[in-house]
Formats: C-alpha cells, sequence, structure tokens
C-alpha cells in the first residue's frame, strides 16, 4: 500500500488541533484547578450533538430551502440538501458553521455550570468523577433512543466541515488552518489565565480550598466558572471534531475519549498547557501510527486487529507515566506573576 | 400476556440481582478495605467469564470445576495488578484520582487483551459449553438449571463471605483495615497479607460471578464493562460500605433494570433503548440526595465502615 | 466588635462546645485558653464559619454572621490563622501574601487574560504585600516557595498575609505553637503592633500563658466545652476553678 504522506499529516495535524482544544480544556481543569472532569466526553458530545441539531434543522433556514425530516424515508433527500448548501453556499454553510460553535459553547458551558454547583451536594470529592462519567453516558443513552435529536442510532451524516466547497485537499488544508488557529487561541488563553491572578487564585484552591475560602475566596464560584470555560472549550473541540468526521453519532463519545484525554494531559504534563499540546500532538501521532500499523499489518497477512492494540498502549503509557513521572514530559513550571519580577527589579536597584 | 411477561422480568431480576451481588459485594470490599474504586473489577469478571468458556470447551463441562477454575484464575489476575499496579500507587501516595485512572487502564489492558485473544481464536459472543435444561415448568414460567446455579450459589457465597467477615480472624483484620488504615497497622495487622487476601477473594468473587453470567447470556470481550456501573449503582446503593445494604442494592437495580423497565415498556411504551440509563440515573440521584445509600437501614449490623 | 451568644456545636452527638457567651471590643486583644480538648479550636471553627453552629447567634460589627460562610465572613473584615501554619507551599511568598487581598480584578476570569486590566492593581498589591513581609523581616525572601521557609517564618506570613485583606479583627489559633521563645516573642510584638497601628482586634488561643498574658487585655477560659471563667490575666492566674483545671491544685 503507498501512504499520502500529505493526507496522513494534514490527518494527524487536524486531530492534533481538536484534542489540543480537549487537553487544554481538563489542563485548566484539573490540571490548574484541580476538578477531576471525567466526563470529557459528555461536554465534547454536547458540540458533535448541537451540529447535528444545526446541520439538520438550522442549515436548511438560512439557506431558504425547505426542511427536510433528516431521518427515515426522506435520510438520503436530507444529506442531499445538506451537501448542496454546503457546496454551493459557502456563505449559509460558514454562518451555520459559527452560529453552531456559539450554540455548542453557551449550552455545554451553561451544563459544566450547572454540573459544578451540584455537585456541591456530594459527599466526596471523587464522587464528582463518578456523576461526570455517569452524566456523561446519560446524554449518549438519552440521544441514542431519542430519534428527533440526531437519527438515534444512525446518527447523521454529511455534516461537513465549512470548506468543504472547496473541494479536494485545499478544503482540508484551510479546515486545518482553521482548526490550528482556534487552538492556538485557545492554547494562549489558558497560557495568559495561568499567569494572572485568576491563575494564582485556581492553584490555590487546587491546593487547598478550605484555606482559600477562609482568605476570602469564593471556591464553589470560581469552580463553576472554570468547568464553565473548560466545558465550553470542550463543546467547540466537539464541532470540530464531528464536522472533520462528517458524521455525528453517540458511539464516538464513550468514556474512552475522556480516558484519551486524560493519558494526553497526564503525558504531557498537569498544570502546564504546553504539555496539554505535547500530549495531544503525541496521541494524535500513535494514534495514526496503530491505525496504520493495522492496515498495513493486515495487509501483510498478519490476522492480528491492531486497532486494539491502540487501547493498551496508551493504557500503559498512562500507567508508566503517572508511576515514574507524574508530573509529566514537561513539568509545571512555577507560574509567577509580573509582580515579582517588577520587584526583583526594584529591589536588586536599591 | 402481561402477567407472563411480569413473572418472567421478576425471574430475571433475581438471577440479575443475584449475580450483581456478588459482583457488587467485591467493588464494596475494594472501596472499603482498599480504598479503592476499581473499575477495573468489571474485567476481572469477564476474565472469569472467558477462563468458563474456555473450560468448558477444552477441559469440562462440571459447573463445579469451570466455577472454581474462574474464581482461580481471576483472583490470580486481581492479585497480579495489586503487585505490578495499585501497591506501587498506594505507596507514591497517590490521589483518589490517580488511582481512578489507574483502575481504568489496569482495564482497558485486560479488556483488550482478551479482545485479542477472542480476535484470534474467535471466541466473540461464545456460549459457555454447558448444557441448558428445564427443571422447572408452569404454564406461566420456565426456570432453567441456570437459574437454579446462580441464585443458590450467590446467596450460599454472600452467606460465606459474611461468615468470613465476621467470624473469622482475617474478617476482623479486614474491618479493621477498613475502619482505620493507620491504627490497623499500629495494633499489629499485617496489613500487607490482609490485602493480598481481600485482592484473592475480590477477584474470586468477580470470577465466578463472571462464569455465572457468562453461562446465563453470552461471553464477549465487553460484558464486564456493560454491566459494571449497573454493580457500581448497587454498591453505591449500599453506601459503599454495607454488605447487605449492597445486597438490597444489586436486587434493585435489577428490579429496576427488568421488572420496572417491563412495565414501562409496556404501559408506556418507553423504548427498551433507554434501559442502560437505568442505573447510571440511580447512581446520580443517590450520590446527590442521599450519599449514604441504604445504610441507616442496617445501622445495627456490623457493616464495614469507611 | 464579635459577640457570641449561647453559640453551641455538636459532632455526631456529641457536645464540643456547650452555651458558650462572650464578647471582644474593638481594638482589645483576648486571649481563649483552656486544657487540650476543651473546645477552642473548634469555636474558633465555628466563629469563622469553616462548621455550622449547632445552636445560638454569632454577629460581627451588627452583622449576623451566624449562617455564613467562611469567604463572606473574611469579606466582612474578621480573618483567621491557622493552628498548622496552612500556606500554599506550591507558591510563592509573595502570592502567598497577594492571594487574600479582596476585589481584585485579575481574579476575574474574563479580565484575567488581558494584563492591562490588572497590571496597575497587581503592582500596587505587590508593594503593599512586600511593605508587609518587610514587617517581619521576610521582604527578601519574597520570591521563594512557602515551604521552603522555616516553622517560624511559615506562622508569621499565615499572620501577616491576611493583613491583604484589611481586617479588622483576627482570630489566631496558637500562633506560637512550635516556635523558638525568642520567635515566639516577636510573633506577639507583632500583633502588639498591628493593634496599635491599624487598630486591629484579635482573639487569640494560645498555650503559652506566660508570653500571651503579657499581652492581652482579657482572658476566657474553656473546660469541656463550656467557658468557665473570663476576667483580667492577674484575676485569672488567682481563680480556683482555673487553677484546679490547669494546674490541678
Amino acid at each position: 500500500m503507498n501512504i499520502d504522506y500529505v493526507a496522513t499529516t494534514i490527518a494527524v495535524l487536524t486531530f492534533f488541533g481538536i484534542w489540543s482544544l480537549m487537553a487544554i480544556s481538563l489542563n485548566i481543569e484539573y490540571g490548574v484547578a484541580g476538578i477531576p472532569n471525567f466526563g470529557k466526553a459528555l461536554f465534547v458530545s454536547i458540540g458533535a450533538y448541537t451540529t447535528g441539531v444545526t446541520y439538520t434543522r438550522l442549515l436548511p433556514i438560512l439557506a431558504g430551502r425547505d426542511f427536510i425530516h433528516p431521518c427515515g424515508s426522506t435520510l438520503a433527500d436530507a444529506i442531499q440538501l445538506r451537501s448542496d448548501i454546503i457546496r454551493t453556499m459557502p456563505v449559509v454553510a460558514f454562518v451555520n458553521f459559527g452560529i453552531t460553535l456559539v450554540i455548542a459553547a453557551v449550552i455545554s458551558g451553561i451544563i459544566g455550570f450547572a454540573f459544578s454547583y451540584l455537585v456541591l451536594r456530594l459527599k466526596e470529592e471523587w464522587f464528582l468523577a463518578l456523576v461526570l462519567l455517569v452524566g456523561g453516558e446519560i446524554v449518549r443513552i438519552f440521544v441514542r433512543g431519542y430519534q428527533p435529536l440526531i437519527c438515534a442510532n444512525n446518527g447523521i451524516s454529511a455534516v461537513s466541515q465549512p470548506f468543504a466547497f472547496m473541494g479536494g485537499r485545499s478544503a482540508s488544508i484551510a479546515f486545518l488552518m482553521l482548526v490550528l488557529l482556534i487552538a492556538f487561541i485557545a492554547y494562549v488563553y489558558s497560557e495568559r489565565l495561568i499567569r494572572s491572578p485568576y491563575g494564582r487564585l485556581l492553584k490555590a484552591i487546587r491546593e487547598n480550598e478550605d484555606i482559600a475560602r477562609t482568605l476570602g475566596k469564593d471556591v464553589a464560584k470560581t469552580k463553576a466558572q472554570v468547568m464553565f470555560i473548560g466545558s465550553m472549550i470542550a463543546a467547540i473541540s466537539g464541532v470540530l471534531f464531528a464536522v472533520n468526521l462528517g458524521f455525528v453519532n453517540t458511539n464516538d463519545y464513550v468514556v474512552t475519549l475522556t480516558l484519551d484525554v486524560w493519558v494526553m494531559v497526564v503525558l504531557g504534563g498537569l498544570g502546564n498547557p504546553k504539555g496539554a499540546l505535547l500530549g495531544a500532538f503525541v496521541i494524535a501521532v500513535l494514534d495514526r501510527l496503530t491505525a496504520i500499523a493495522a492496515i498495513q499489518m493486515n495487509m501483510a497477512g498478519f490476522n492480528l486487529e491492531f486497532n486494539f492494540v491502540r487501547f493498551i498502549l496508551f493504557a500503559v503509557i498512562l500507567l508508566l507515566m503517572m508511576r515514574y513521572r507524574p508530573q509529566g514530559i514537561l513539568p509545571e513550571p512555577n507560574y509567577t506573576t509580573e509582580a515579582h519580577d517588577n520587584l526583583t527589579a526594584r529591589t536588586t536597584g536599591d | 400476556m402481561f402477567e407472563r411477561i411480569l413473572i418472567d422480568s421478576l425471574i430475571r431480576s433475581m438471577q440479575v440481582g443475584s449475580l450483581y451481588a456478588l459482583m457488587a459485594l467485591g467493588i464494596t470490599l475494594t472501596m472499603s478495605v482498599l480504598k479503592l474504586p476499581n473499575f477495573a473489577h468489571a474485567e476481572f469478571v469477564t476474565v472469569g467469564a472467558y477462563t468458563a468458556l474456555i473450560v468448558s470447551r477444552n477441559v469440562s463441562t462440571n459447573p463445579i470445576i469451570i466455577l472454581g477454575l474462574s474464581a482461580i484464575v481471576a483472583s490470580v489476575v486481581a492479585l497480579v495488578s495489586h503487585i505490578t499496579v495499585f501497591r506501587p500507587f498506594e505507596k507514591q501516595k497517590s490521589s483518589i484520582y490517580i488511582m481512578l485512572l489507574a483502575s481504568f487502564a489496569v482495564g482497558l489492558i485486560i479488556r483488550y487483551v482478551l479482545f485479542l485473544t477472542a480476535d484470534t481464536f474467535d471466541l466473540f459472543d461464545q456460549r459457555i459449553q454447558v448444557p441448558l435444561e428445564i427443571w422447572y415448568r408452569t404454564d406461566n414460567f420456565i426456570l432453567s438449571n441456570v437459574f437454579f446455579w446462580v441464585v443458590p450459589t450467590s446467596i450460599v457465597l454472600v452467606i460465606a463471605l459474611s461468615l468470613l467477615l465476621n467470624a473469622t480472624p482475617l474478617g476482623r483484620e479486614m474491618r479493621a483495615l477498613a475502619d482505620n488504615f493507620d491504627l490497623a497497622r499500629v495494633i499489629g495487622i499485617p496489613v500487607e497479607r490482609v490485602k493480598w487476601l481481600t485482592w484473592l477473594l475480590v477477584g474470586a468473587l468477580a470470577g465466578i460471578s463472571g462464569a455465572l453470567w457468562g453461562i446465563q447470556t453470552s461471553v464477549s470481550p465487553l460484558m464486564g464493562w456493560v454491566v459494571i456501573l449497573s454493580v457500581f449503582a448497587a454498591a453505591i446503593l449500599g453506601g459503599l460500605s454495607s454488605f447487605p445494604g449492597t445486597i438490597l442494592g444489586a436486587y434493585v437495580v435489577a428490579f429496576s433494570e427488568n421488572t420496572i423497565m417491563q412495565v414501562l415498556n409496556f404501559q408506556f411504551g418507553l423504548s427498551f433503548s433507554f434501559k442502560p440509563a437505568i442505573p447510571f440515573i440511580i447512581i446520580v440521584i443517590v450520590l446527590l440526595i442521599r450519599p449514604e445509600g441504604f445504610t441507616q437501614f442496617f445501622k445495627s449490623n456490623r457493616s464495614l465502615k469507611r | 466588635m464579635l459577640e457570641l451568644s449561647k453559640v453551641s456545636k455538636d459532632f455526631d452527638g456529641l457536645r464540643a462546645v456547650s452555651n458558650v457567651s462572650l464578647s471582644v471590643k474593638q481594638g482589645e486583644i483576648v486571649g481563649l485558653i483552656g486544657p487540650n480538648g476543651s473546645g477552642k479550636s473548634t469555636l474558633l471553627n465555628v466563629i469563622s464559619g469553616r462548621f455550622p453552629v449547632t445552636a445560638g447567634r454569632i454577629t460581627f460589627q451588627e452583622h449576623d454572621i451566624t449562617p455564613l460562610s467562611p469567604d463572606r465572613i473574611f469579606h466582612l473584615g474578621l480573618g483567621r490563622g491557622f493552628q498548622d501554619p496552612s500556606l500554599f507551599y506550591q507558591m510563592t511568598v509573595l502570592d502567598n501574601t497577594i492571594l487574600p487581598a479582596k476585589a481584585q480584578k485579575g481574579e476575574n476570569p474574563l479580565f484575567a487574560p488581558f494584563k492591562r486590566f490588572w497590571r496597575q492593581e497587581e503592582h500596587q498589591l505587590a508593594e503593599r504585600a512586600y511593605e508587609i513581609l518587610t514587617q517581619i523581616d521576610m521582604g527578601r525572601l519574597f520570591g521563594q516557595l512557602a515551604s521552603e521557609l522555616s516553622g517560624g517564618q511559615m506562622k508569621l506570613l499565615d499572620i501577616a498575609r491576611s493583613q491583604m485583606g484589611n481586617p479588622q479583627m483576627l482570630l489566631l489559633d496558637e500562633p506560637t505553637a512550635g516556635v523558638a521563645p525568642p520567635l515566639a516573642q516577636s510573633i506577639f510584638e507583632h500583633i502588639a503592633n498591628l493593634r496599635q497601628n491599624e487598630n486591629m482586634t484579635f482573639l487569640i488561643i494560645e498555650h503559652r500563658l506566660d508570653m500571651l498574658f503579657n499581652f492581652v487585655d482579657r482572658v476566657y477560659v474553656m473546660h469541656m466545652g463550656e467557658l468557665l471563667a473570663h476576667d483580667t490575666p492577674d484575676e485569672i492566674l488567682e481563680n480556683a476553678e482555673v487553677r484546679e483545671v490547669y494546674f490541678g491544685d
């Protein structure tokens, strides 16, 4: 088999960009603020499901076309309609895409915010991890069973990315640039957030929320804000994930997705956004390499389902990192605000 | 017609609930004695089921031998995961989230090794080679031999486990560990040995329940993972500490998944695709509203306090 | 300034604090003493909002603070220190000191990513924090991690940093526990200075009675969760009941 290196590179980088968003959000939540979000798949899936809904409902309205029911007997017509609009009316496609991003981010942010207040009632801290994990599964089962949202089990196909009108490779490159741009903005945002007084507050809460509270900090509100921010970023990554695949399906947003994101953050370095990027990159490359290896091995006649090896590999990476290098490849630097530099300059100048 | 479906679902609730109880007791034990929310328990169950499958095909179809070997293999897997993974993290004083992640990772490794094995030897969705017989039949329902293995075996095991915990030195030591770890160490309880025995016990429980589950349905690499959250729901209903609470929780979860689901379907047309959500909703509701579960009902009992 | 009326606190049916009424006036330094397990620390935790009260009422400067959470109570001007110094050990001395400052613009996630919103404010806070650190002779150490400080320095910083929140009153739990006598003396001198210069009020739990009695105006004595006596330091030493629980005579 000939490997199309350019296409592979584009695919890997696109996945890297999308996964970086998830890793950056988990890094803010757990790495910096200490909130164990085991429901990453939930918030990513909210982005994807929103995409499924806007592409079937909103897109025809924006294009001034009649709504066609996306499931059942009219499925083929509905797919045709979506492809037509996206290919021939780029402006409509972009407006629809932009609105999707905003709606997804807001819904997900509100849900994250609500979760955070809900869990104040929890008796033990790690119950939060369990409630988030289970919350994701409840939403998934509901969406999978309730047809009007995304046609239940069948999912929604032909949710193309907005550059699809360009066709071929230029479309993928353009989309890649958009993904990397969004990831870059999220990275800069989180980097600045951590180096600000807000970052100091989050670190204080991570270390000892009880003391932070007696020093006048509203811990519950701050955690809710962090969940809002993290969930927004996760939902944006979910929209990008769905339009990159061109397909919305509940099976993509399961617990293993959450675990993948945890592997990225633990591998790269908890608390360090650069670590989140590095983790996402390593995982994106490994993911693609195992997929290629699987294909190659099958072609060569090995009767081994190599895709399964991916999960074993990631789990082993996770265990080894937590055991031998819990701070990750890129440990958290000792972040301070620039006040330190000013003081250093002044006191040494005296 | 409805009556028949109802009785049928009640029987299933009994059967499933007994197995949930066996699995959930393992979760409660690891949680209270070892302070670990062990998601890899799902895969210990699957390992038991695959052992049963392989034994039934190649060694013997005698249920006693099948269950015994399943228990042994699963308990060895449990002990190995303690020695290689969980103990080092405990020594490192890792946070509970790291332990939780580690248990997920162990589960993933076992699960996908089983996937590879099943793929290589074509062992997906196979039935364990135990003859299926009908032992009791009326107009309304049928009881197979599986029912008479699953339910009494579970009940006997649960009783044996309670005796072990309440009447043996090991049980006392496990309870002491559950109560106060540091104190247990100070008063000279051989902590590490008790932990080993707990892991062996937990693994054996999981192995037997996996074998029985496999006899009842069929064996696949995901079978443990599919039920693990139902099992967690049962353990959470038991407050993650009380044995009687956990057993009651197991039957409540099984009853909700089967009988209540059946009624909802029959009366309101609720689709069975929502069935997997039931244990999740139970988990969320219990954790938010009544985190102590049923423990209050069993205050007088000597529950495993955390 | 601080009024407690008939405050009680139960743990699982056990009464840790029973029917305690006390008051502290503006500008006073009041001691709270008693044998171990007499409920002093619990009382402090109840006042500062860490534990909800079982019964009774607490007011601070005419505000009913009984139901308030610790952060709200801090915002009203009632701060506290801890028995084991509870610093943020992964943060620098300077960050530890700035953190309690109230209403920081930079602590809003919308403004935080943009330095121009908070640079000025942060600069001023850093200057103020540096001043406070200089007062306790720790100016040079501002860039060190809190975990690198000595035990005595940690205790000092624990008290000093709450000044950033401009409290009118501080609750201190054994400010000199585990500290060598000369340093203990300077911790109390720092407290006395704060009263003189900032007109701050103090309620202090302390086991070093000799030291404490040199600095306090009045003393409350607790025993088995109840208030046993209340007097000036000299009179307390003469009190037969107090002598009995304390010295066994």
